[in-house]
């Protein structure tokens, strides 16, 4: 047996087959092979074994586990996923399960009777659009999933937070990263070709009306429950696929669910969009190439019981555009409460984080980014009080008209009950020197009317003077810097400003909400955290924000609107590099 | 073949950088090429097809979630696997307990009858094919499949990773965190345990 030893032959035989052994072994086994027909034997033996298992077939991964596991990373992406390492947190609200349930019954059944008793008065949600975005190319199909900055880098960004202290944390009341909060969204046109994996899930239960090209999609997104329902129940992880975003490309989607804020959120948005150049697509003439401008889409899911007046904006924005109005979004404050960002699943530390995610996304291989922005509003001001009543009114005139007529052409309709944004109200009001109170018929002065009757106690009355939307938004969007050296007195005065630290936007709306909670009134309860699941009771406006780098994009003056100039971006470093 | 394999790791590097700056296509793309080749070893791990498409999907999920945690030292289909593997082995560890644990309260002669024993051992061994698979298989094919499923999960683990994934002896210790000498030494004795088992076969295959 030379060297080898009697013992450890059958190892070298197996070694020997496989390739393991030295030189020297080889050479010292193949004697003793020369020598031993019974070790020849055993190794034909296992050469035979080896071959047996070999020749097993092989067994294909099941069709759906790609688009199963995109929607699983979607919904850690939505619900914030623990550090890395970290035993699996549940979400600060999963402790408030038995409330959320019995808050749930009564919303069901309260809100369920409203709901069923508007529906038999107005038909259902068909939101009609009158320009489309181009549909990704075949190809980018697979990219249709919604993304955002990774795990990896937004661990990090959790893990500094955490790091900076636990306890601190749970002090400031840091809730789990917001998701969106949606109930519906509309769907754009889209071209032929293979629909993505997620949405293929859903056409395949029938879920969701198949959409084909050409076709103006109607109706609801979700057969049943809304998908904020679902990610409060617990979430199958498959119905996570025919979230609203997934399968809408390049766009920046924009999410605002807040029964009373809602209005109020959406006129700050759609004020802030116009800024930005950003123009409706129904406001575009007909033909106008979607490419050459952000556009985008409104919609609206209506009310029923779960998101009593949730909407989903899409929006269209070249890449270019995003640091501006990110910059915009970022340092403007809702009348001096500062505003939680968020980069994919992580809070964000402030500003610094945003123009990182963007960063990369511009200048790096990243084509794709995510941005969670919540605002924090607080017990509402007499003129966001007039505000949402008049937003309250419009909105109210919409729907009906929607009902009664459809999507009548716009010149039948007066313009107060166009279903004018309260932006672009307020523009035009500037424009021409009004405010849009003035342009108020008696039919909106009766809906406001009805509706701020309507709105529940606690909330500041509407009958005020009203204020111009614009002078109210210049109020709201004021910098913070303004704001914060006129707004009332807070028990708890902010530890941190954005000026003495990068973080500091978010911390002190951390410390805002602890100390002031989300409720409206000096009696709220101080709960603290997010209240992004609980729409309705809560008063952030919670923007979710993703978006795509558009394939090739020309130069970002050729796409920039006449209207920004200067949104050229600078080539933003990344703030944690030194 | 080495070629190939060097220029399957350097893009692999690639998609992994991509991922790790965000781009979920890269992951699409990384789960699409291994899917098939991962499901199928946690499959023959673990020996029930439900279970393996749980534990892959799981294993791409976790490597999702830890990938800035890769730092490229080893191959990213090798990190995948080693999870992937961990999850099959602890897995199978679970189900032994709670098999354990449901099933031998009641177990006794008197109790339970034959058929009833054979169900409950049915049960207790999830790893039983079930007619799908055994289908699938084929005879010869069959007779190996329970031929590894008898292998200790050790000794099992090591010849799938070596015989169907065709992983060298230390990426086998790198993936189950065990000496190449452990691997060699596993192999073998698996390979013997086999090789017992299916000796009537073997006059066909040598």
């Amino acid at each position: 047996m030379a060297s080898i030893d009697r013992d450890k032959l059958g190892e070298y035989l197996s070694a020997y087959l496989d390739g393991e052994l030295t030189a020297s072994e080889r050479a010292d086994l193949e004697r003793v092979l020369a020598g031993n027909p019974e070790a020849r034997a055993l190794l034909d033996e296992l050469r035979g074994t080896v071959r047996l298992v070999q020749d097993l077939p092989h067994r294909a991964a099941p069709p759906s586990l790609l688009a199963d596991l995109t929607a699983a990373v979607e919904r850690d992406q939505l619900l914030g996923d623990p550090a890395e390492g970290a035993p699996r947190q549940r979400p600060w609200w999963f402790t408030l399960r038995p409330l959320l349930s019995a808050a749930a019954v009564l919303v069901i059944t309260v809100g369920g009777g409203y709901w069923i008793h508007q529906s038999s008065i107005r038909p259902g949600y068909s939101p009609q659009v009158d320009q489309a975005p181009p549909a990704a190319a075949p190809g980018e199909q697979q990219k249709e999933t919604p993304s955002a900055a990774p795990l990896a880098k937004a661990r990090t960004a959790e893990s500094g937070r955490r790091a900076a202290g636990p306890a601190d944390e749970q002090k400031k009341g840091v809730a789990p990263p917001p998701g969106p909060v949606m109930a519906e969204a509309p769907r754009a046109k889209r071209a032929p070709g293979p629909a993505p994996a997620g949405r293929r899930r859903a056409d395949s239960r029938g879920a969701v009306a198949d959409q084909g090209a050409g076709e103006v999609p109607r109706g609801r997104l979700f057969d049943s429950s809304s998908f904020r329902q679902k990610l409060l129940a617990g979430v199958a992880v498959e119905t996570l696929a025919e979230h609203p975003f997934a399968n809408e490309p390049n766009r920046l989607s924009v999410l605002v669910a807040d029964d009373h804020d809602l209005m109020l959120g959406v006129s700050q948005l759609e004020g802030l969009l116009a800024r930005q150049g950003v123009r409706r697509v129904s406001s575009l003439p007909p033909g106008h190439p979607p490419a050459e401008a952000p556009l985008y889409l409104e919609g609206r899911s209506g009310r029923n019981f779960d998101e009593p007046r949730a909407s989903c904006y899409l929006v269209q924005i070249p890449a270019a555009a995003l640091p501006e109005l990110v910059d915009t979004l970022a340092t403007n404050d809702v009348a001096g409460r500062p505003m939680q960002m968020v980069v994919g699943p992580v809070v964000a530390s402030g500003r610094a984080e945003v123009d990182a995610a963007v960063a990369r996304m511009q200048h790096g291989p990243t084509d794709s980014a995510a941005l969670a922005l919540v605002r924090d509003l607080g017990p509402p001001t007499d003129a966001e009080g007039e505000v949402l009543a008049e937003a309250s009114a419009a909105a109210d005139l919409r729907i009906r008209d929607e009902k009664e007529h459809g999507r009548a052409p716009e010149s039948r309709r007066p313009a107060s009950r166009r279903g004018v944004s309260l932006a672009e109200a307020g523009d035009r009001a500037a424009a021409e020197g009004h405010s849009v109170a003035r342009e108020r018929s008696p039919e909106d002065v009766g809906q406001r009317e009805a509706s701020t009757r309507s709105r529940p106690a606690g909330r500041p009355p509407g009958a005020r003077k009203p204020l111009p939307i614009d002078v109210v938004l210049r109020d709201i969007l004021r910098p913070a810097t303004d704001a914060t050296a006129t707004q009332p007195a807070d028990p708890t005065p902010a530890t941190t400003t954005r000026e003495e630290q990068p973080g500091g936007l978010v911390d002190r709306r951390l410390d805002r909400l602890e100390t002031k909670g989300r409720g409206r009134g000096a009696a709220a309860p101080r709960l603290g955290g997010d209240a992004r699941v609980e729409a309705g009771h809560g008063r952030l406006v919670t923007f979710v924000i993703e978006l795509r780098k558009p394939p090739a994009e020309p130069s970002p003056a050729a796409r920039r609107p006449a209207t920004h100039p200067s949104a050229t971006p600078a080539p933003i470093p990344d703030p944690r590099t030194p | 073949m080495e070629a190939a394999a060097k220029a399957s790791k350097s893009t692999d590097g690639l998609l992994v950088q991509r991922l790790q700056a965000g781009d979920m296509s890269a992951f699409a793309e990384l789960v699409r090429r291994y899917q098939d080749r991962v499901f199928n070893a946690v499959w023959r791990i673990c020996g029930h097809a439900e279970d393996a498409r749980d534990l892959t999907q799981q294993a791409f999920l976790k490597a999702y979630e830890s990938i800035g945690s890769f730092r490229g030292r080893s191959g990213f289909y090798t990190w995948l696997f080693r999870i992937a593997v961990n999850q099959a082995l602890s897995h199978r560890r679970q189900a032994r307990r709670r098999a354990t644990q449901s099933l031998d309260a009641p177990a006794g002669p008197e109790v339970i009858g034959s058929q009833a024993a054979a169900l409950a051992a049915r049960v207790q061994d999830r790893s039983a094919a079930n007619p799908a698979d055994a289908a699938a298989d084929g005879e010869l094919h069959e007779r190996v499949v329970t031929a590894l499923r008898q292998l200790d999960q050790d000794f099992r683990t090591v010849v799938v990773l070596r015989d169907i994934e065709g992983f060298d002896y230390a990426q086998i210790a790198e993936i189950l965190g065990i000496a190449p000498g452990t691997v060699k030494s596993r192999l073998h004795r698996g390979r013997m345990a086999l090789r017992a088992a299916l000796k009537p076969l073997l006059g066909r295959e040598v």
